[in-house]
């Protein structure tokens, strides 16, 4: 790994690979991370990470979502997610990684490759108070 | 006639002449040197003299004539001079009118610029006016509404328990499936 290659094609390969054996995902992972620090790409990482996870769902259908919650979520809460974002999006499976934000107040953020699901109190609270000042 | 009137004294007898005291020789003599006298003045004096008269006619008739032109040239002058002021005066009593009524107009316009201009600033101040307070009427909102804001975060954030948490949750996905 050289060469320099473009950002896109970088995590084309990699997705390819995380598809084509799972087991050594955590390998992979690693290799892009290096092939980023010894290019000076360090702060293209979640520009990567993006890309890959975009070409995760182009090649095979998995949908990689972040869910930010200000309470930890519950098993209902995740598997009805999962289903909306399988119905919203085609996706064959979904992935979620999740973190707590108190700052949210309630509700949850599901961010996916292609865009975000804000149902926050704070996002409705902004709202509120856009509505009003305008 | 020299000779006629020494004939005429010889030939005469003495009578009435003598009576009278008429001494003929004598008269002829004076009458000769009078005729001498008259041709004399008549060669050399009367030309000069009538000479010298009709120079001095002339010449106050000249004098005369140039009086009368320089009478009807005063005359002329004076009247041009008259017809002058007159004009000038004329001049200058338009130039006093047309200044007047330029002053006036002037003046006019002034005081519709000043009304304009004072009229321009009250609208301009009142203008002002009303954006202050508009944005100052907006800054008091935007605060309120930071605080109404800031005090739901915080009552939320005290009377949101899971239970809640979860059904807002289930809510908005509900709400994005339509």
């Amino acid at each position: 790994m050289n060469s320099k290659v473009s950002r896109r094609v970088l995590a084309r390969v990699i997705a390819e690979k995380l598809v084509a054996d799972p087991a050594k995902s955590s390998h992979w992972i690693k290799a892009a991370a290096a092939y980023l620090l010894q290019h000076g790409m360090a702060e293209d990482a979640d520009l990567l990470m993006n890309d890959v996870a975009r070409e995760l769902f182009a090649q095979d259908g998995r949908l990689m979502v972040h869910v930010a919650s200000a309470r930890p979520l519950s098993e209902s809460i995740r598997a009805e997610l999962q289903t909306y974002l399988k119905s919203a999006t085609d996706a064959k499976h979904v992935e979620l990684s999740e973190s707590v934000d108190p700052e949210l107040l309630g509700g949850l953020v599901a961010t996916t490759p292609e865009g975000e699901l804000d149902l926050s109190v704070k996002k409705r609270l902004q709202k509120l108070a856009s509505i009003t000042a305008s | 006639m020299l000779h006629t009137a020494v004939m005429f004294a010889s030939s005469s007898e003495p009578g009435l002449f003598e009576a009278l005291g008429v001494n003929w020789k004598l008269l002829v003599e004076q009458g000769i040197a009078f005729l001498i006298l008259v041709w004399a003045l008549a060669k050399f004096v009367y030309p000069t003299l009538i000479k010298s008269i009709d120079d001095r006619r002339n010449a106050i008739e000249a004098g005369l004539k140039e009086a009368k032109q320089s009478q009807e040239a005063l005359e002329k002058a004076e009247a041009k001079v008259a017809e002058l002021l007159e004009q000038a005066r004329a001049d200058a009593d338009e130039v006093l009118a047309r200044s007047h009524k330029e002053a006036a107009v002037m003046v006019a316009d002034a005081e519709t610029k000043a009304k304009a201009r004072a009229e321009q600033i009250v609208v301009d101040a009142r203008s002002q006016l009303a954006v202050e307070v508009s944005k100052a009427r907006q800054e008091l909102k935007n605060e309120t509404i930071k605080l109404v804001a800031a005090a739901t975060e915080h009552v939320i954030g005290e009377k949101l328990d899971e239970r809640k948490d979860a059904s807002l949750i289930k809510a908005g996905l509900e709400k994005e499936r339509k």
